[in-house]
């Protein structure tokens, strides 16, 4: 008997099904994929924007952290600091300098650097 | 059969609605009566479409756009002014700009005005009246045609500058802001809807105060250099408006960025789109030759002085004349570049270089110099100095000797102070002779410090009419002027010029430019630029510049005028000015500008230093307000504390009892 539309035959032909559910596969595939990606790539964005903004906020810690610094290393602070402590520590007063005159001749006297290398150039006793 | 009658009063329209159902079955009349009702409606919508796409394409495309671009601009920080140590003197630090939306206020506008008066620092009621909705109409252009609209209030800017701890509690304290939305309405809501309500209204709240990116200039030393480093605008660059911030205020300043990316209905950026992003570019800083703790030292000392002497005003400079670096500048009354209140105008200017007065006997130590220089007179020559009284010329009014001298020697016309000797030698040069040393030690030009509106000060050629930059006309020296400029008066000069013309001197002969900018460093450190030390001219021959040296060191010495100037050890030279003040066309007997300028240690100068009280309360018995009384002593005092604090050597060595135990113990 023909085979035509209406007539057909009984058995199963398992290469178009096969084939269209590849096709469902790749199609259902690559729209989760895209899916997948897209959410990827706003989660990314989400998490730099937040990065981006955790940074701003700790870059502007560290701008007043470093205000508070130089609020400290100015010269009325730290003598207002000296003060309220009671340190013991200012401008040394001239009665407080000892002047020592240097020798003409160098730092180390004649007889000394003599003394070294006599020691210096001394062979052990055996 | 009959056939079927047909009246002639009803026509039949050929191919009518009769033959059309009487042609097809009803099955296809119906699917051609709604195939032609969707085609209508497909029509419909691809005239709408065309309209929409091709019609009002452009305009809509552009509103598109707008809604979802974001663009936002990066601030640039503004660099730094530090000073020779690395302290910084003037700095920025994040902030922003508080504005609020009235609209979503509604209600509330009473609540959050309590909520944010106290952290704002304003006035409540103040900021409930500015969170009122407002309406004003305005105008649109649609298609060129003008509509009018109503306008709302929807961004009222509250407060520039404000820290970002601030801010941060002027969020949390929003939180607490109750929802427009009352507790039952999201009760008689369930679920997905309530949350939805409660996202928007909450969004809403969010909104309602924003914050737009900001910076604070802030001036760590409060009133430390104030003049010198001026101050900024309120504007969100703090654009410079007074001192060394205006006058670099291009260096400073940086370059803003901006980033351009699309932005969701909750207007937050969808960074994945984001088409260009230029980081902003700090500003470049200002490293000075100014010492934090010598100016602190300096106005310190200033200040104390100012407040005992009941003076007016005080100007002080201590310079390296070897470099013509400037450790400390200062002139009193000050203001706080980060407070500025309406009197301080009259102290926004260091008055160093924008003021010019008549420097009196300062200026005898340029007189004595060109006069030896030119060798019209040695230091030991004797000038007879008319027992105080001179009638120059015969001239009515004498010039007069604040104690009289007979004979002295031009070594002591400096330590004396003496104006007849001083106007005789001016006699001696002649004018011209006189007028060019005057120019060469730099007087009556700018000294071209960075620093805005520096005078000229007023120096006028004897042998013709002098034309002035301010468009002054001065005709040449009169006949008292050969004797009256060479003792400081009728001239006037700028306290910086003064100083330079004296550091030339200690600096053996040579002028130097005045250093105020060491360099200019970008954001991360590296050098950009550096000033040199530059010297301007040869002025003196060295043997001269040595000889003055020697005969600076009178006025300091037992019996000169400026014994207060002394400094344990280290020789000090220098010189006291009581300069009368200019007052209804003569001199005030009352009024008087009294400095000294001096440096040391004489052997070697290091440093030196200048001061100028404005105005001493006059005093007819003791004679405080005289230069070695009101301005000597603050030179010791400040000389000692920077001598300490830089490490000079010592050119007077003193053995004192530390010394000598020490000595002592060592010696077997």
């Amino acid at each position: 008997m023909a085979k035509n539309r209406k007539n057909q035959g009984g058995e199963f032909r398992a290469g178009p099904v096969v084939r269209a559910a590849l096709l469902c596969l790749f199609l259902g595939g690559s729209a989760i994929g895209y899916v997948w990606q897209t959410q990827q790539v706003a989660k990314l964005g989400v998490e730099r924007r937040q990065k981006e903004n955790a940074l701003a906020r700790i870059e502007s810690e560290n701008a007043l952290k470093r205000h508070q610094f130089d609020l400290q290393l100015q010269p009325r602070a730290l003598e207002d600091r000296v003060r309220a402590l009671r340190l013991p520590i200012g401008p040394h007063q001239p009665g407080q300098v000892i002047h020592v005159s240097e020798p003409a001749g160098g730092s180390i006297t004649p007889a000394r650097v003599n003394d070294g290398l006599a020691s210096a150039d001394a062979k052990p006793s055996l | 059969m009959a056939l079927p009658r047909r009246l002639p009063e009803e026509p039949v329209a050929a191919g009518g609605a009769n033959d059309f159902n009487m042609s097809l079955p009803p099955m296809t009349q119906r699917i051609v009566a709604i195939s032609a009702g969707i085609a209508a409606a497909l029509m419909l919508l691809v005239g709408r479409l065309v309209y929409i796409q091709i019609i009002c394409g452009d305009r809509i495309q552009v509103r598109a756009e707008k809604q979802a671009t974001l663009l936002r601009k990066r601030l640039p920080m503004r660099g730094d002014i530090i000073d020779a140590k690395g302290v910084k003197l003037a700095t920025s630090v994040p902030a922003v700009s508080v504005a609020a939306d009235p609209t979503l206020l509604v209600g509330r506008r009473e609540v959050a005005a309590r909520l944010l008066a106290p952290i704002l620092m304003v006035d409540e009621a103040a900021l409930a009246k500015r969170l009122e909705i407002t309406v004003r109409p305005g105008f649109r252009t649609n298609n060129g045609v003008a509509q009018q609209i109503w306008l709302t209030n929807q961004f009222v800017l509250l407060q520039r500058k404000v820290p970002m701890d601030r801010w941060q509690q002027v969020t949390q304290a929003m939180a607490t802001l109750p929802l427009l939305v009352s507790d039952e309405t999201l009760a008689r809501t369930n679920g997905v809807g309530r949350r939805a309500l409660t996202n928007f209204w909450n969004a809403a709240r969010t909104r309602s105060i924003q914050s737009t990116p900001d910076q604070i200039r802030t001036y760590p030393g409060q009133t430390l250099a104030a003049q010198i480093i001026g101050s900024t605008g309120q504007d969100e660059l703090a654009s410079g408006v007074l001192g060394l911030e205006a006058k670099f205020d291009d260096l400073l300043q940086g370059q803003a960025g901006w980033m351009i990316s699309e932005r969701d209905s909750h207007r937050h950026e969808i960074s994945q789109f984001r088409r260009q992003d230029v980081e902003a570019r700090s500003g470049n800083s200002l490293v000075l030759t100014i010492d934090a703790w010598v100016q602190y030292h300096l106005e310190t000392a200033m200040a104390e002085q100012m407040k005992e002497l009941g003076a007016k005003g005080m100007m002080g400079l201590v310079m390296r004349p070897k470099t013509g670096d400037i450790l400390a500048m200062a002139s009193l009354p000050t203001f706080d570049p980060a407070n500025i209140r309406p009197g301080d105008s009259n102290f926004f200017n260091s008055r160093l270089v924008t003021d010019q007065y008549e420097p009196g006997s300062t200026f005898k130590v340029v007189t004595v110099a060109a006069a030896l220089d030119a060798g019209l007179v040695r230091m030991d020559d004797k000038i007879f100095c008319e027992n105080g009284s001179w009638h120059y010329h015969g001239r009515a009014r004498p010039l007069r000797d604040s104690t009289p001298h007979g004979w002295l020697s031009v070594d002591e016309i400096i330590a004396k102070s003496s104006n007849i000797g001083a106007g005789k030698i001016g006699e001696k040069m002649g004018g011209v002779l006189m007028c060019d040393y005057i120019e060469a030690f730099g007087f009556g030009k700018r000294t071209d410090l960075p620093m805005p509106a520096e005078s000229y000060g007023l120096v006028h050629r004897p042998d013709r009419t002098n034309h002035f930059p301010s468009g002054r006309v001065i005709p040449g020296w009169n006949g008292l002027s050969v004797a009256q400029i060479p003792m400081g008066q009728g001239i006037a000069v700028t306290p910086l010029q003064m100083s330079m013309a004296v550091a030339a001197i200690a600096n053996r002969g040579v002028l130097m430019k005045p250093r105020l900018i060491d360099r200019i460093v970008d954001a991360d450190g590296n050098q950009l630029s550096r000033t040199p030390v530059m010297p301007v001219r040869r002025v003196l021959r060295e043997e001269t510049a040595n000889a003055i040296i020697e005969s600076l060191k009178g006025p300091v010495a037992a019996g000169g005028t400026a014994t207060r100037a002394r400094m344990e050890n280290y020789s000090v030279a220098g010189k006291t000015g009581t300069a009368q003040k200019p007052e209804n066309g003569g001199y005030s007997d009352s009024k008087f500008y009294s400095s000294f300028i001096g440096f040391f240690p004489a052997s070697d100068p290091e440093v030196l230093i200048a001061i100028i009280v404005d105005e001493p309360e006059y005093d007819r018995v003791h004679k405080n307000h005289q230069g070695g009384r009101a301005a000597a002593p603050v030179f010791a005092q400040v000389g000692t504390n920077v001598a300490n604090y830089l490490n000079i050597r010592p050119d007077i060595i003193k053995t004192n009892t530390a010394t000598a135990s020490i000595l002592a113990a060592g010696t077997p």
